[in-house]
This record gives structure tokens, sequence and C-alpha cells, in this order.
């Protein structure tokens, strides 16, 4: 039996008190009783007591884990540890209650969030090697489809639109690469990747050859965790053939400070804040995904873009017509402050100490994991590392594996992707797991080995120290209960 | 400073274990002349924004003081146009910043994210409740990329057409979004006003946007929208685009109208302005085939494999990105959980009858400042039907900087100046009032207004 909050409800009782407004006694709503909600469209949301609000959701906050309770490995995510003074700073009222419009007309009153602004891409193009930013996409993904655009109407505004209709992206990509591509009505090229884990630049050629490719997206670090050692040939034959290099930036905390995309020959990139630049996950988001871009192509970057002038800060819109804005106000300026008060902490020197951590942290427990997870890819791994479940025994898989490292404490690694290593166990430690969090982590995983071996049925019945063992999968597709409702209506049944 | 647990001897300690003499070693598969030396580190740091050096605690704590400082939080707040000034119950921001929650990411494993994904089932149900459809997902990044989605999965369903009407005057700054994201897409906007929605109706049209309330405040008869499609053509969307979801309380629901999708921003459910951003989008359907074409994560109720506990779980990801790739109808990943959190915990700190009250008080506090600005000579209010909490005011000379001016020294952010969204705006004002605009502020306006023409 589940309790939601509908089942805390006591009519007449909440947690602000019901408002009055002398003022607006007697003032007619003035709204024809057509246009308003009649009984049977009723608002179904019940009155709860603050006390019982406060409850239920401190309860909900105990069966959850965040990067506060402890390591969290999920590789590609980057889950660091977030700086406490980047919320106390975020909510101070002077960015909080700031409306998005105020000052539109003389950029009056928005002086500093426009510096801060201002500053972070800078910042941002300082460490990537970029020429110009934009703040607006509101996360990652959101900011390869910003990309896509750029690449389209820049392929448009040479004509080349019809011809060049094809973007590649590796085997070891993330989903949201071809999704991107393809939402701005791109066939997406999928190219496999060669015996080191890498791309092939046989393969890469074969791709080009035709003519029709528009552009590559490239995470560097790959998702294995290794870095593109011949990012340079690939940039290069790409340029050659006509396209634009994009760098998705997902796994820019293997090489922030010590190397940069810009430099690379990429053209746009994005950087995710939530990732790199540590702002809280938050359960799947808020996120901020800034694009930037090389000077030819500045001018396409949508929204406005920040200026300095004789001492003030100002908001312009691009010369040209530009690619038009990809979300209704700046973007998640709220992250963006957190990102900018974490650039500022550090310093590129602080950034840089980083990096060398998280992949100093990643190769230790790949070192000390040697005997226990099979490594496919044997090469220098940077900020993460993939696995695979092949050494063990007793058909005990990586979900299995998954399942019993949440029994024993720890968060579980990314599952199953990149899909190329059977049995993708992929591991991002972070730099900010102290060394005994990264042995704890080590311990764990030589455990289920052991327990593997010894008592299988304990890894393969995991989780049982949840709240719930392993879910039904299927049937919550096959029979989807979205809502309290329908499951008020299936626990009738 | 920086965030790195290690003691300098635990770095040599795992040094040691993975074979490195000094930590620049780890990065040997990076070409040489890609690697940033110390003197190229120093020279890429041109602008003067970035230091080397990094700094204490207490020295970002006064670099933000003074930036916020620089910002103006004004006393009292008349702009909506699609970021609102609403109370936020205290319950919202402690709860939101419970670390379990907030340092936690997509609930992959559900078994370790019960929490989570019980909270976003009964956002779920909340949005569902508000919007009056059966189907919600867990948030999208705003109403702007919302409506792209919708517009997105109402191709999927017309896939020979290509056109989308827009009745009632969309949000200016959503319509770009619209422009920007469909570019590759081949798909055209025409903008009608909904009285002749009928005429614009042809064999192209794949959806109607109905916006109500619309940019200028006004509430429209979307039930009348959704029949006039209807009876043309069963096999339109129609999309019902809200930007002020506590609209939603008072005025009869989307789905009682019987529109296809219900799309928006519900910023206003419990999140700051924050100047525009985190926001938080929505989107609901009624239609179980619509349901698996809804972008985004969505949380389902199901039984345990080998037992018989209940538990939640994400579910209908054969429609996502990660399994679908570049088949999937949507890349979205990260989306605005932490918002969508907020809004679960505001409806149910205000409760169904909170949320109506402070509806019916935006509507009320808009109608005595639109009544009380009627009486000013010169100023004629243009919105044709009822209103919410907006409306726009018209003023024959163009002394509306001289109000705003004018609020501004009384610590109030005045009317929007519509000329300088859209120059065929000129010459109108859209008010916004709000809980929050307390008696004084809402006389001191009109005083301003009254100034403004003397």
């Amino acid at each position: 039996m589940i309790t939601t909050i509908f089942d805390k409800a006591a009519p007449g009782k909440n947690a602000t008190g019901f408002m009055t407004d002398k003022q607006v006694e007697g003032v007619p709503a003035g709204i024809p009783a057509s246009l308003i909600r009649d009984a049977a469209d009723s608002l179904e949301i019940p009155d709860i007591p603050e006390v019982e609000i406060v409850r239920h959701y401190t309860e909900l906050s105990r069966k959850n884990y965040g990067v506060d309770n402890g390591i969290y490995p999920l590789g590609s995510c980057t889950m660091k540890y977030n700086p406490k003074i980047n919320e106390t700073l975020t909510n101070l009222p002077g960015f909080r209650d700031i409306h998005p419009l105020q000052g539109l007309q003389d950029n009056r009153g928005i002086q500093g969030i426009l510096q801060l602004l201002h500053e972070t891409s800078l910042m941002l193009a300082e460490i990537t090697g970029m020429d110009a930013f934009t703040l607006q996409p509101a996360a990652g993904a959101h900011g390869e489809f910003t990309g896509n655009l750029i690449i389209k109407k820049y392929i448009m505004m040479k004509g080349l639109d019809k011809k060049k209709n094809k973007i590649i992206v590796p085997d070891t990509s993330h989903g949201t690469n071809p999704a991107s591509a393809a939402s701005c009505n791109f066939e997406v090229i999928e190219i496999k990747s060669n015996e080191q884990g890498l791309v092939d630049l046989d393969q890469l050629a074969q791709a080009l050859a035709p003519g029709d490719v528009a552009g590559i997206m490239l995470t560097n670090p790959n998702t294995l965790g290794l870095f593109e050692e011949e990012i340079l040939k690939v940039t290069k034959m790409v340029h050659d053939a006509g396209g634009l290099c994009y760098y998705d930036g997902a796994n820019l905390n293997g090489l922030c400070g010590v190397c940069r995309p810009g430099d690379m020959g990429f053209d746009i990139i994005h950087v995710n804040l939530h990732k790199t630049f540590s702002t809280p996950h938050g359960g799947g988001g808020p996120g901020a995904g800034p694009v930037g871009v090389k000077a030819f192509l500045k001018e396409l970057l949508p929204g406005p873009r920040t200026a300095l002038k004789d001492g003030k800060y100002s908001f312009t819109l691009p010369e040209q017509a530009g690619l038009g804005s990809i979300k209704a106000f700046h973007g998640n300026i709220g992250v963006v402050i957190r990102a900018y008060c974490y650039m500022k902490a550090l310093g590129l020197s602080g950034l840089r100490r980083g990096t060398e951590c998280a992949v100093l942290g990643a190769n230790y427990v790949k070192v000390m994991l040697k005997d226990t997870i099979c490594v496919p890819y044997q090469r220098r791994c940077y900020h993460e590392f993939v696995g695979s479940d092949d050494g063990f025994p007793n058909h005990v898989n990586t979900e299995d594996i998954a399942k019993r490292m949440l029994d024993l404490g720890v968060h579980a690694p990314t599952i199953y992707f990149p899909i190329l290593v059977h049995g993708a166990i992929m591991i991002e430690p972070t730099e900010t797991e102290a060394l005994a969090r990264l042995d704890g982590l080590v311990n764990i995983i030589k455990q289920i080995h052991k327990e593997a071996e010894e008592t299988p049925a304990i890894v393969k019945s995991a989780p049982n120290d949840m709240p719930v063992k392993r879910l039904d999968q299927v049937l919550a597709a096959r029979n989807p209960v979205l809502t309290v409702k329908a499951l008020k209506k299936m626990q009738e049944k | 400073m920086d965030y790195i647990p290690h003691a300098e001897s635990q770095i040599k300690f795992m040094m040691e274990k993975v074979g490195v003499k000094r930590l620049a070693d780890l990065f040997d598969t990076i070409p040489r002349e890609l690697l940033l030396d110390d003197e190229r580190a120093k020279a890429i740091l041109k602008s003067g924004a970035l230091a080397d050096n990094g700094m204490t605690e207490l020295e970002l704590k006064n670099l933000l003081a003074g930036l916020a400082s620089k910002n103006k939080a004004y006393k009292s707040i008349f702009q909506g146009a699609g970021s609102y000034w609403h109370y936020i119950p205290a319950v919202v921001d402690y709860l939101t910043s419970r670390g379990e929650l907030w340092t936690s990411y997509t609930p992959y494993q559900a078994e370790r994210s019960q929490g989570y994904l019980q909270a976003i089932f009964e956002y779920q149900s909340m949005i569902a409740a508000m919007t009056g459809m059966n189907f919600s997902n867990a948030s999208l990044h705003d109403g702007a990329t919302a409506l792209v989605d919708a517009i997105v999965m109402a191709k999927s369903q017309n896939k020979d057409r290509d056109t989308v009407v827009i009745a009632g005057k969309i949000n200016p700054f959503y319509k770009t979004v619209v422009a920007t994201a469909l570019m590759p897409r081949d798909i055209k906007l025409i903008c009608v006003e909904p009285g002749k929605l009928a005429a614009s109706i042809d064999g192209s049209v794949m959806a109607i946007i109905a916006c109500s309330p619309d940019f200028f405040g006004t509430i429209h008869d979307v039930a009348a929208i959704v029949q006039a499609t209807k009876q043309k053509d069963n096999s339109i969307l129609v999309i019902q685009c809200i930007t002020e979801a506590l609209s939603l309380a008072m005025l009869k629901s989307p789905g009682a109208a019987g529109v296809d999708i219900a799309v928006g921003e519900a910023q206003s459910l419990g999140i700051p302005m924050c100047f525009g951003g985190p926001a938080l989008g929505f989107l609901a359907v009624s239609d179980s085939k619509l349901l698996h074409k809804m972008p985004g994560r969505i949380v389902g109720c199901t039984k345990e494999v080998a037992g018989e506990r209940l538990g939640f779980t994400l579910t209908l990801s054969a429609r996502e990105q990660h399994i679908r790739r570049e088949k999937a109808l949507s890349n979205i990943c990260s989306n605005e959980a932490l918002n969508m959190l907020r809004a679960a915990i505001y409806m149910a700190a205000l409760g169904g009858t909170g949320l109506k009250q402070v509806a019916t008080i935006n509507v009320k506090k808009a109608n005595y400042l639109k009544a009380k600005l009627c009486e000013i000579k010169g100023f004629t209010c243009i919105n044709e039907g009822p209103t919410f909490n907006e409306f726009v005011m018209k003023k024959k000379d163009t002394s509306i900087q001289k109000i705003i001016k004018s609020c501004e020294s009384k610590d109030i952010l005045g009317p929007l100046d519509l000329g300088t969204v859209n120059i065929e705006w000129k010459g109108l004002m859209l008010f916004c009032a709000t809980e929050m605009n307390e008696s004084k502020a809402i006389d001191d306006l009109i005083a301003s207004c009254k100034e403004g023409i003397a």
C-alpha cells in the first residue's frame, strides 16, 4: 500500500493560510461562468496541513540518494560535490527576485547580473578556446540542438543545405547526439570505433567521401573515457570535406584546464555547467548548456549577447538576423550564477587541479579493480573508465552488480552504455571523492565479485535492503499507471 | 580554493598505485601541442574575468554580494509577460534544499530513488488535476520549449501537413523560440484572431495553438475554438498554451475545453523569477496514443518482479533518446526536475482551496487596477474579453517612459512598454497584478500613471 500526498488531505487546512484582501473586496472577477471551472471540472488538489507536507517530503528524501549522501559514480554525469556557498549566493534577492524584462530598454537595474553573464561567457571562452558564447540553452541536449541549428543555418547561408544533410556520430556517442541532429532534420550516420575504442579514420574518410556531411559530433574524452588521440586529424578531415566539428562537452571534466576543445579544431561546443562546473543536478535538472563558437559563427548564436562599453554592460542583438532564440528568456540564470561562483572560487589552476584529481581517481579505481573487472579498452583512462561484466562468475550480470551496489550503500555506475562494451559498467568517481570513499567503492565491487562466486543468489536477488525490490518494467510500460487517480483505480481492482 | 578532499600524501599514494611520477603524466595520450603548460595556461587568461588563482569563500561572498547589489530588486513589480512575481511558501525552499533530493540525478536506479520518483508521480497527478488532462510528463525546459515539443507531437500525428495556426496573441518570446526551433522543419506559422479562426483552416493545418490567457491577458473561449476546429477537421490537434499556470486553478480546464495538448509555463508555482530562469515547462495530454508521443521523463507505478509491493519507476522510455537515438521524437535528457519538485510542494502547500483563492485575488487585483486606470483621461483598456492577472492599456501620447520612471522613483517596476518588444505595439502598456502587490503599491502605481500624463 502506498501513501501519497493526496492521502494527507484535511479540507480547509493548508500551509500558507488563506488570503483575503480588503482593497479588492467586492471587486467582481468579471469572467463569465462558461469560462470558469464548474462542478464537473473541479480542481482535485487536496488541502494539506503544513506539518504533514514537511513530513511527507522529508520521508521521500529519506528514500533518495544524492552526492551529499556518498559516492555517486554515475559515468558521464560528473556527480561531483556541490559547494553550499553557491546556493546561498544564488538566493540573494538581487539575483532571485529580478524580472527578466526589467532594464529591457536601458539596461539599468541589471548591471550586476549582466556583468556576471558577460564574465561567465569570457571565462568559458578562455577555458574552452572558443571565441563567443550564448548562455541561453537549458541543458546539454538543448545545447546540442542549438549547435545543430547553427550548423543548419551556416550551410543554408552557403546555399548547401540541400546537399549537406548528414551528421556523423560515433557509435560511442550519447543518445542525445543523434536525437539532436535528427531534430534539426539531419540524417545521422553512425561510424564504428576502431580496436582501440577511438574514431576509425578509414570509416570517417568513407563517411565523408560523398560530400554530403554537414558536420560531426564528438565527445573527448569519449564515452569509453579515452582521449581521441587523432583528434587533430579528425577535425581536419571534416573541415577539408566542408563540414563543421561539434564538441559535446559532457566529458569536459576529463580535460578542463589541461587542454581545450577550441585548440583541437572544434567549431561549436556546449558545456554542461551542472557537470564540470558543479551545479547541483536537482534530481534530473535544471542544468545549463551554454554554446560556444569560433569567431566565424559568432553572428549565428541565438539570443541576445552581453557587451561592455564605457564601463556599462548591455544586451545586444546580433548584427545580422542571427538564429533567433531558443528559450523564452536569457537562460537558466540560477544555474549560471552557481557555475560563475565555482569558476571564480577555483581559478584556472583550481580547475586544472580538479581535472587532475578526477583523472587520478578514475585511474586509481581502475588499477585497484584490475583483477576484478575486465576493462576491454586498455588505454589511459581520463575522468571515467568502462568495464564489463564478462569476468563475473555464475552469470552475474551488470544489472545484478548495480543493484547489489545499492544494498551496499553507494549509488550504481552508469550501466549498459556505451553499447559497444558488453554489459558496460561506466565508473566516474570525480575529484571530490576522498581516498577512503574510492577504497570503499573498490571494496564493494570486490565483495560483489566474491559473492558472485560464493553466494550468487544474494547478488542476483539484489537489492534486498531498499524500500522495494526490482520493479516490473514491462508491466509499468504495458499498463501505464501515471497518476494517483489511476493508482487508486488499480488498487480498487 | 577548491573542493578536493585529498591530502598531498594521499595524492602521492594514488600516483604510486597508478604508476605516474607527476600528475601531468596522466595526460600522456594527449598530443603535446594541445597541452596547456604553465606558460600557455597564463597566456589564455586575456580578459581578466578568470584568474589563475581562485578565491576564498569570504572573498567570493563579497564579490557576489557586490554584483547582486547592482541589480534592482523592486519593492513591487507590475510586469509579467511570461515571468510572474508570486509568493513562495517557506516550505518550498526548506524542503527542496534537502541534499538527498537536490544533489541526486535522474532516478535511473528506481529502488534507490523511490523518494524522487514518488514526488514526480505526485507532480504528474497535480498537473493532471490542474489541466484536467489524464497524463503529464516530469517537466520540460520552459513554456516556450514545451510549446515547440507540442508542435513536434502534432507534426508526428499529421506528417503530411505543414501549417500551425496560432489563435490569440502569442507571447512574442515564445513565438521567436518556436520559429527558431522549427526553422529546419519547414513548418509554417500563421497568427489569427480567435474569431477568424474557421476561415484560416484548410487541409494543410496540423495544429491550432489557442493562447489563453494570451499575451495581452485575455481569456478566450477555448472550448469554442476546439469546437470550431474539430467541426472542420477532426484530425487537427488543438494545443492550449498557458504562460500563467496559476490561471488553471480558476479557469475552465484545458481538459474540460477538449484540447488535445495542454502546454505551458509553471514558473508561477513556487519558482523565483531569477531573471527568467530556470523555469518549468509542463505538458499534458489525455489521449493514450498521444501519451506515447509525449517527450520527457514519465514516472509510473508498478509491482515488484518477485513480490507484491508497489513502487515507482521511469517508464515508457522507448520514446526517449537513450533508447531510440535518432528515431526519438525529442532529444531531452536533463529537464527541470528540481523546479518540478518546487511546483509540487507549492501546490501541496496552497492546496486546492488556496490555489483558487490566490487565482481569484490575482484577477480582482488586476480588475481593480484596470478600473482605476480606465478612469484616467487618455487611458483605454484594449482587451476585448475578460482578463486574468494581466491587461493592456493604450495611451494617446508617448509618455509611457515618464510613467515608468515615476514608478521607479517609488521603488516600483512599472508596466512593460510593449513598444520596446514590438514596434507595432507602440503606445501600449502591459500591466500585471498579483497577490504580491500590496494596496499601497497599487495606489502608488495609479498615482504614477496620473503623473505621467500631467
